[in-house]
């Protein structure tokens, strides 16, 4: 296995790992706001000490050397009710008081599960549509093709913006409005690569066996035409995190206080200029994830296109 | 002040900034090389007041035309007291039916003609002209008839005895009849421009120049009757629309008065020796109204229960750093109606997860929400876009409801959009902000006749609360209507049509280079002619 392949697959399988593992591996819940007036906006690595007093826990900036007292928007108080216990922030709070940390870990479920539904709904899709195609040819092609032109021309963003004010926000809304708004250039590699092999005799030979048109569809045409669709895919992937961003980031993704890497971004812009950290880490995590797909789909090309096998 | 009431404070957008320039804190400024600079978030919309208003127009206004008498901001321990301005003095018949000014003799407009009762009846008739179709026209209600005894001398006659009947007459600049008479009142409407060019004026500033979109220059009224003010020699409204850009233009020292500064940011202008902080006490509230209309909402003790869910000195320290007060009533407790003996419902979530399940509310499904006959205690929670602040709350209201089970969803909505969801009760629950004006009249919000097109968007109705709204509206004095705006606080306490959240202090960023400023609730360039700025020093800082 080429090297490309193999590190986009291991950095995948983290990123699957991280997502399936968040509440265990994430610190806090994502959602909990810790004391957002003592701290909000803190960097990473910060310590505060979290006090239960009454109905609120506090976030203390230090302690007495006796544990008796905190230090908490500049002021001291005697500690009341609990023992203070420390809590890192290693990848520092948003303004809520957030632990970025648990966001992007928490992030990458709904960002991952978004972006694989999305592409296997718009696989099926246009797979199916890519197929009939292809296969019945005729005025059904020219009728679905056109109906792909037509859907290519409106930019894919404005076309998701306009379905989703018109119907609804949330992940599942955002997997059906991407899913049934990618599928063309699949059905477009779909149907160029069965009308390629329709005209081959080595079809001619399996039709004369007499097979039933399913059978050849699966046992023969779909091992041809899933590598260039697999391929195109995987590169789709990451297209379809970034759409989700910028429809998080615009309002229209999962909503808060739920994380996506797209809404924390969002949610990061007013303090860019004081709190890096708030978009730099999802921004991160994101770019690692198109990368990994980006890699994944080089190394899948490089392994099942027999013309790039030299 | 009246109009600035029924505004949400969304639209209280000001912000103001000044240049350096130089002045005399003690005397007449000398010529300067920079002008104050006002930086406004929206465009000055021309002179006449009759044909629209914000924050900004009255702002500007106010220093263009005077009033009869001046509210005072001495609101806090009693109903605030009236200055002379075009008026010298007033004086009330025995029935108290008929109140009469005495105009001073020696005000004259900018163009040397003299103010007379000629133009305070002139200027009521433009008030209440259908054509003009001024949008405060209803505070003329109950004034028959203005009536000129002399040049100098008018008499208000009304057709019935209340506590407001100063400040309605009062109600809206003298306007000069003898330069804007010349257009029919029925072509007034979309023609602000004409007044800009037929202008004269009372106050100690006119409009030099009204570039659209871009910047009012204020130029003194050399005809003023004060002859040493106003000390600035210019002032420029300039229309900065992005916040972002208003508070860098401040921190860089191009804009030297910010209002509304970001609290969050507030380090930032502590910091820089040239700036400083100056809080200003509001009379506003923003509070989340709960559609009593919706079943969810319909029994008190769910809205009770809500109130003590939601942390509101949490928003308060967050939100504010500490310098906004939790507020319990439509009164805020820097009004002199407040009851003082109310005290906020405190921030027990226990006690309000004892009160959901004394209504029959579990987490029957174990999803962490609670439930009741199979509906889920889940509602959305609507604010205007565009406001950070607004939004921050809204996520902390909804994690603090979450604690106990409550799963609060928030919308926002373009400001119009949200408004018309309020109109209609198209909502569960919204969050918003009033100002509360002199007259300290909140029927538009609680009495249950404004159910039906007024602004009693979640439905309240009260009976009694009615009836106190009712006896209020009707008092000869208002300090007399005290024990009724107690009884009334208490009821509206007790039922919690509206969850109070916090009265807000208007944070203003002054460049040091100002002085003499008074700002106030009423007005931020309350004595805009009295103030100055400190010479340059040689290195033009």
């Amino acid at each position: 296995m080429r090297l490309e392949l193999r590190c986009s697959l291991a950095l995948l399988l983290l990123l699957l790992l991280v997502a399936v593992a968040a509440p265990w591996l994430a610190p806090l819940d994502p959602n909990q706001q810790v004391d957002p007036a003592a701290a909000r906006l803190l960097p990473p690595g910060s310590t505060r000490y979290l006090i239960d007093e009454g109905a609120r826990t506090l976030a203390a900036e230090q302690l007495s050397p006796d544990q008796s007292e905190y230090l908490r928007l500049g002021s001291w108080r005697s500690v009341s009710d609990s023992a203070p216990q420390p809590r890192r922030f290693w990848l520092g709070t948003d303004r809520y008081g957030r632990d970025v940390a648990s966001r992007v870990v928490y992030g990458a479920r709904a960002s991952l599960r978004v972006a694989v539904a999305t592409t296997l709904v718009s696989l099926v899709l246009g797979l199916l549509v890519g197929g009939i195609a292809g296969w019945r040819g005729g005025l059904v092609d020219a009728l679905l093709m056109r109906m792909a032109d037509a859907l290519f021309a409106f930019p894919q963003l404005f076309l998701v913006l306009a379905a989703a004010a018109l119907w609804s926000t949330g992940e599942l809304a955002i997997v059906v409005i991407l899913g049934t708004t990618s599928w063309m250039e699949t059905a477009r590699i779909t149907r160029s690569e069965i009308l390629r092999i329709r005209g081959t005799d080595a079809l001619d030979a399996v039709r004369g066996l007499g097979l039933s048109p399913p059978r050849i569809l699966t046992h023969h045409l779909l091992p041809f035409v899933l590598p260039p669709v697999l391929i195109h895919t995987a590169l789709r992937v990451g297209d379809i995190i970034l759409i989700e961003a910028s429809l998080s980031f615009l309002g229209f993704g999962i909503q808060p206080p739920n994380p996506s890497w797209g809404n924390l971004i969002a949610e990061a812009t007013d303090v860019l200029d004081r709190a890096w950290w708030v978009a730099v880490f999802p921004g991160a995590a994101l770019t690692l994830t198109v990368l990994a797909f980006g890699l994944l789909a080089d190394g899948l090309a490089d392994r099942l296109d027999p013309r790039r096998q030299g | 002040m009246r109009k600035v009431s029924l505004f949400w404070v969304l639209l209280f957008s000001l912000l103001v900034g000044c240049g350096p320039r130089t002045s005399d804190s003690e005397g007449t400024a000398p010529p300067s090389e920079r002008p104050l600079v006002i930086a406004a978030a929206a465009d000055f919309s021309g002179p006449n007041e009759l044909l629209s208003s914000s924050q900004l127009d009255h702002e500007i206004r106010s220093n263009l035309f005077l009033h009869l008498v001046q509210e005072q901001p001495d609101y806090q321990d009693s109903p605030p007291t009236f200055a002379p301005q075009l008026a010298r003095n007033h004086s009330w018949s025995e029935d108290r039916l008929q109140l009469t000014f005495e105009l001073r003799e020696d005000l004259v407009w900018s163009d040397g003609t003299p103010i007379t009762a000629d133009d305070v009846r002139w200027t009521w008739e433009a008030q209440t002209s259908p054509e003009v179709g001024w949008v405060y026209s209803f505070v003329k209600d109950s004034i028959r008839d203005v009536e000129i005894l002399d040049p100098h001398t008018v008499r208000f006659h009304f057709t019935r005895v209340y506590a407001n009947q100063l400040l309605d007459a009062n109600e809206g600049f003298i306007l000069p009849k003898h330069a804007w008479s010349e257009l029919p009142w029925a072509e007034w409407r979309g023609n602000a421009q004409w007044f800009q060019d037929h202008l004269v004026v009372s106050g100690p500033f006119t409009v030099d120049s009204w570039t659209p979109q871009q910047e009012t220059v204020l130029a003194p009224n050399p005809r003023y009757h004060r002859p040493e003010r106003p000390r600035l020699d210019r002032v420029v409204v300039r229309v900065l629309p992005d916040e972002s850009a208003r508070f860098r233009q401040f921190l860089s020292g191009d804009v030297d008065l910010l209002r509304s500064l970001p609290t969050d940011r507030l380090a930032e202008v502590e910091a820089n020796p040239e700036l400083t902080v100056r809080e200003i006490d509001s009379r506003q509230y923003n509070f989340i109204a709960w559609n009593s209309l919706r079943p969810l909402f319909a029994d008190a003790a769910t809205r009770r229960a809500l109130t003590q869910a939601i942390d509101r000195q949490a928003l308060v320290d967050t939100l504010y750093g500490g310098r906004a007060r939790v507020a319990s009533s439509p009164f805020p407790a820097n009004v002199w109606a407040h009851d003082a003996s109310l005290e906020p419902w405190p921030y027990d979530p226990e006690a309000a997860r004892r009160a959901f399940a004394d209504l029959g509310w579990s987490d029957s499904d174990a999803d962490g929400f609670l439930d009741r006959d199979g509906v889920a205690f889940s509602f959305e929670l609507s604010t205007n876009t565009g406001n950070q602040l607004r939004r921050d709350a809204l996520l902390m209201i909804q994690e603090q409801l979450a604690r106990v089970g409550i799963d609060a969803r928030p919308k926002f909505l373009e400001i119009q959009a949200l408004i018309e969801s309020n109109n209609s009760h198209e909502f569960d629950a919204t969050l918003g902000a009033w100002g509360i004006d002199t007259s300290l009249d909140v029927s538009y919000a609680f009495h249950s006749s404004e159910i039906d097109g007024g602004a009693n968007y979640g439905g309240y109705d009260n009976p009694r609360a009615d009836e106190l709204m009712n006896q209020i509206s009707e008092v000869s004095e208002m300090a007399e209507a005290k024990p009724l705006f107690d009884e009334l606080q208490q009821i509206l306490h007790q039922d919690q049509p509206y969850t109070f959240l916090w009265e807000p202090p208007n944070l203003l960023g002054l460049n040091r280079r100002i002085r003499d400023a008074h700002p106030n609730a009423l007005l931020m360039l309350f004595d805009l002619e009295d103030w100055s700025l400190v010479p340059h020093d040689r290195n033009g800082h």
